[in-house]
């Protein structure tokens, strides 16, 4: 257990790994009472969809939002198939592991589902889905920007005369 | 009344043929007339466009004249002038409670141990008998350390010595004898002074703790999309999260330019302050917070 807490997250570094680690050092000896949720430690150990997708790609949105409160950014693009659908998503977060876990969790709800099911997603769904507690729920709002954020720069890539079908979906939103 | 032609340099990277990353620099300049280019509404959470959204949490120009009138009844004035935007005051009633609600907190206070009345300025020490007091409740940073107007630009050193004046005073071995209510005071005390000097020692705190004492403090949990900060930030994160941790040569290259970025942000946000645009200072904090982060990763790494 102390051997995990002591692994980094080589692909996501942020000022969050260390603090992650030592939190749940701590809970091992029984020194704090402060603990994550197995699915917050889960998504956070092996995040889901973690990388980067050719932003210029007509077929790529790409939402960029921050938190000024405490200076996280996160990166949340979709990759959309002819007929609207959400065929592959990922994400780049710096910041606590919460809005890791938030924009790991928002990945891999969104895949496989059309672009319009997406902007239903609301950010007390993923806290639901991780327990956060009320300091971190800004966490997942911040994923809930996100997602917005990437449809509606492929909206806005799509009113630029992409496929017809598209042209008439985007005209009909 | 807003800075004119304000510049905050951006660095960018290129990756040069050897893939060696080398550091050009790239002006972004923010004119104050052509604000909406680079502008995010702070407040408004879905807001992504250039529009210029006034906040929502941007107390109404009534609210806060009372709170600044209720503040200098307090011997606590602002040299920073009230913020007057176009936003109609949502509530008139609401205006004039708050006004009432400032008026009524001021309360004689006198000395515990003497009698003696005490004016704002007395906050430690009874002047007449030198008992140490409790510590006040709303007692702001700023009067803790002797100043009675809130300020962004600040002399270091002075308020350290100011800073260990006071707790050399209030140090407990200087109430090893005294009576446990005036070592619980003592405590107090000192706990404040530390806090004050804590945030007011800060650029980042410092800049906050003002803003958040004129009502531009609520919008912090808003999300933001401005594309340039966040894309400049993205990368820059990305840049020390890819280097190894071994090559301290870049490393303290990157922390390098880092510094002079935050020292210049920190210099906007000195003008912005002195020349009262609360709203460019709110931005320029934001920025300088995302500017700590990216030291803060990179020190980690080193």
């Amino acid at each position: 257990m102390l051997a995990f807490a002591s692994k980094t997250c080589g692909v996501v570094a942020s000022t969050s790994g260390r603090s992650l680690a030592q939190d749940l050092a701590r809970v091992v000896t029984g020194v704090s009472s402060r603990s994550y949720h197995k699915n917050v430690v889960d998504h956070y150990d092996k995040p889901r969809n973690v990388g980067s997708f050719d932003k210029t790609d007509p077929n790529v949105g790409t939402g960029l939002v921050g938190a000024p409160a405490c200076g996280d950014v996160m990166k949340l693009q979709i990759k959309v198939d002819a007929d609207g659908n959400i065929v592959d998503s990922c994400f780049k977060t710096f910041g606590c592991g919460s809005a890791i876990a938030s924009s790991s969790v928002a990945t891999e709800w969104i895949k496989g589902k059309p672009v319009e099911d997406v902007m239903t997603i609301k950010n007390s769904d993923i806290a639901k889905h991780l327990s956060l507690p009320p300091v971190k729920l800004h966490c997942s709002m911040l994923a809930e920007d996100a997602i917005k954020a990437a449809v509606k720069d492929w909206k806005a890539k799509q009113g630029k005369g992409e496929s017809p079908k598209l042209q008439a979906q985007a005209a009909s939103t | 009344m807003r800075a004119q032609g304000a510049r905050l340099l951006f660095l960018a990277h290129q990756t040069t043929a050897e893939g060696v990353q080398s550091i050009q620099a790239r002006s972004w300049i923010a004119a104050s007339s052509d604000r909406a280019a680079w502008l995010w509404p702070i407040g408004c959470r879905h807001s992504s466009t250039a529009s210029v959204a006034a906040p929502p949490a941007l107390y109404p120009a009534a609210v806060q004249h009372a709170i600044a009138r209720g503040s200098s009844a307090r011997g606590i004035s602002s040299s920073i002038p009230a913020q007057h935007n176009a936003e109609p005051a949502h509530n008139d009633a609401a205006a004039a409670a708050a006004a009432e609600a400032c008026d009524g907190q001021q309360q004689e206070r006198t000395c515990w141990q003497c009698g003696h009345s005490l004016t704002t300025h007395d906050l430690f020490f009874c002047p007449e008998c030198d008992s140490v007091q409790p510590a006040g409740i709303d007692v702001q940073h700023f009067p803790i350390l002797g100043m009675d107007q809130p300020q962004f630009e600040l002399d270091l050193r002075d308020l350290e010595r100011r800073y260990k004046a006071l707790q050399i005073r209030l140090h407990p071995d200087k109430f090893a004898t005294a009576s446990s209510l005036e070592q619980e005071y003592a405590q107090q005390q000192a706990a404040a002074i530390n806090q004050a000097y804590d945030v007011l020692k800060r650029p980042l705190r410092r800049a906050h703790y003002i803003l958040s004492q004129r009502g531009f403090g609520a919008c912090e949990g808003m999300t933001i999309t401005d594309p340039e900060l966040l894309m400049y930030v993205m990368e820059a994160r990305e840049e020390v999260e890819g280097t190894p941790a071994n090559d301290t040569a870049r490393l303290q290259a990157l922390l390098d330019t880092n510094q002079s970025l935050e020292q210049r942000c920190i210099q906007e946000l000195s003008a912005a302050f002195a020349a009262g645009d609360l709203q460019h200072a709110a931005e320029l904090t934001t920025q300088l917070r995302y500017i700590c982060r990216i030291r803060e990763a990179i020190v980690e790494k080193m």
